[in-house]
This record gives structure tokens, C-alpha cells and sequence, in this order.
């Protein structure tokens, strides 16, 4: 009982699907059991096709989009600036 | 698929007019995979954003090796998976505005009720087919693991569906054909 969802999934290795098929096929409750779940695993397949829309259109990001890398590589940025600010000004300031 | 090739190569190419078409085939499948890993639509909004800007910025690397829905499926549920687990928030189902006749819904209400950890397998496995090595390494687990708990999440959606808990959402006989009637305004790409 506890193996037919897996089963009929094909998840099973080749003994456990053999072992299963032929209890299948001398139980009837395991077999009305395994249509059951045959059918749920369909039903559930075919909610791929049902799609829900987005509520605002979200494609427009070919500009302007903030990825959340965006405010990692904006802050990287200033901080190499300022990086190069300071020595820049460290280094003049030693000339003197 | 053909026209789907040429507008590939003019993404490649930089054209985000292309880039704006190719994306609109795939949104609504990239959102609703991300609503159901998310369980609402404002982080599923999010996801979709982010899928976009990784399809823009990385196109290049695609190769064709795989159709693009499947690349794109799994660029989508590997950022939701992140955000999930970034947020670790109690997720809350948002009710729909359908009929509760409506046997698709029913069954995604169903599967959006279970646990967080249940529900995330069931969309992945048992509704977009991943492979089980691949949820197990999205999900950083073993695929031992994955099979244990991919047949306690099944258990509790049978259970669900059966009038077990929560008083149930018990199905008519012949699930299988009403359900695939569904509702026509739902279907896409048709």
C-alpha cells in the first residue's frame, strides 16, 4: 500500500516495481487504490496549464529594473570610490 | 518554437522589444509556478521580476540544450525557493475569487493549504515533474529524503481532498473529468 503512489509515479526501482505490479495484479483494493492515485497525479499534472495572471504587467524591466544585486553592487561601487578618494587624499596631503 | 528560436537570438542580441515578447509567453506560467511555491501574489510578482531580469541578463548562457520553459521553471522555483527561505514567513493563502464548484481550484486550494514543506514538493514533483535529484539538490536535502517526505506530503493532500482534515474538501466521483473541464478563462497559451 505504502509504495503505489511512488509506483505509479515510476519512482521505484526495478525489483520494488515488478514486486508491486505483481501484488497489483492479485489485490484489488491495492489496485483500486493505485487508480486513485493515478488519477490524483493527473489531475495534478494538468493544474500546469491553469495559469494565473499577474495583477500588475511585471516584463518591463529591459530598464530601471532593481534587482536585489542592484543595491549590493551600487553600495561595492561607492565604497571602492570612496576607497580611492581617501588614498587619493592621504597621498597628496603626505606630499605636503 | 521556431519563432520562439528567432526571438531567442534577437534577446541575445540586446532587442528589448523581443526580449518584452518572449517574456510575455512565459509570464503567467513563470508567475503561477512562483504563486504556488509562495502561496501570494505579491512575492509571486517579485519572483517573476527577478526571472525577467535573469532572462535578460543571462540569456547568453542559454544553449538551447533545454527547451527555455524548462530552463525558465527552474530559474523560477530556485528564486522563489530562496525567498522562501529568506522570509520564513507564515504564508498566507489568499482566498480567490472563483467558485467553489470549481474542481481545478479546489485541488490547488488543497495543495496551497499543506504545510509550507509538503506543498513545495507537490508543486515541483507531483504538478511541474522535476526530477527528484533536482528537487533534492534546490532544496539542499537528500533525494532519500525528498521520497520520504514527498509520500507524507501526498498522504496529507489525500487526506485533504478525502474530507480528512480541516472538514475536507470532498470531491464529487468523476473528479477527473470535471476537473479537466476546469475553467476556460483559466487556461493559457491556447
Amino acid at each position: 500500500m505504502e509504495l503505489i503512489p511512488a509506483y505509479v509515479k515510476g519512482e521505484l526501482t526495478r525489483n520494488q516495481m515488478n514486486e508491486v505490479s505483481e501484488h497489483l495484479q492479485n489485490c484489488n483494493s491495492c489496485y483500486e487504490e493505485a487508480e486513485k492515485w493515478e488519477e490524483l497525479f493527473a489531475e495534478l499534472r494538468s493544474l500546469v496549464s491553469y495559469t494565473h495572471k499577474p495583477e500588475k504587467k511585471v516584463a518591463q524591466l529591459t530598464r530601471g529594473k532593481t534587482s536585489s544585486l542592484t543595491p549590493w553592487i551600487v553600495g561595492g561601487v561607492g565604497l571602492g570610490v570612496g576607497v580611492l578618494i581617501a588614498a587619493g587624499g592621504a597621498l597628496l596631503w603626505r606630499k605636503k | 518554437m521556431k519563432v520562439e528560436h528567432v526571438l531567442i537570438e534577437k534577446v541575445k542580441r540586446g532587442d528589448p522589444k523581443a526580449f518584452q515578447e518572449l517574456f510575455s509567453r512565459f509570464e503567467r506560467d513563470i508567475y503561477t509556478l512562483a504563486y504556488r511555491l509562495l502561496g501570494n501574489r505579491e512575492d509571486a510578482e517579485d519572483v517573476t521580476q527577478e526571472v525577467a531580469w535573469i532572462l535578460w541578463s543571462k540569456i547568453k548562457s542559454f544553449r538551447n540544450e533545454s527547451s527555455l520553459s524548462t530552463w525558465l521553471y527552474r530559474v523560477t522555483a530556485n528564486t522563489a525557493l530562496q525567498l522562501l527561505r529568506k522570509k520564513r514567513k507564515i504564508i498566507y493563502v489568499e482566498p480567490s475569487a472563483h467558485t467553489a464548484e470549481d474542481m481545478h481550484l479546489m485541488l490547488e486550494m488543497a495543495v496551497m493549504d499543506l504545510q509550507e514543506n509538503q506543498r513545495t514538493l507537490i508543486v515541483l514533483r507531483d504538478i511541474y515533474n522535476f526530477p527528484m535529484k533536482e528537487i533534492a539538490r534546490m532544496l539542499d536535502i537528500s533525494e532519500e529524503n525528498v521520497r520520504v517526505q514527498l509520500h507524507r506530503a501526498r498522504k496529507a493532500l489525500r487526506k485533504r481532498l478525502e474530507g480528512g482534515e480541516n472538514g475536507g474538501m470532498q470531491r464529487s466521483s468523476g473528479t477527473n473529468t470535471s476537473l479537466r473541464k476546469g475553467r476556460a478563462d483559466e487556461k493559457s497559451n491556447e
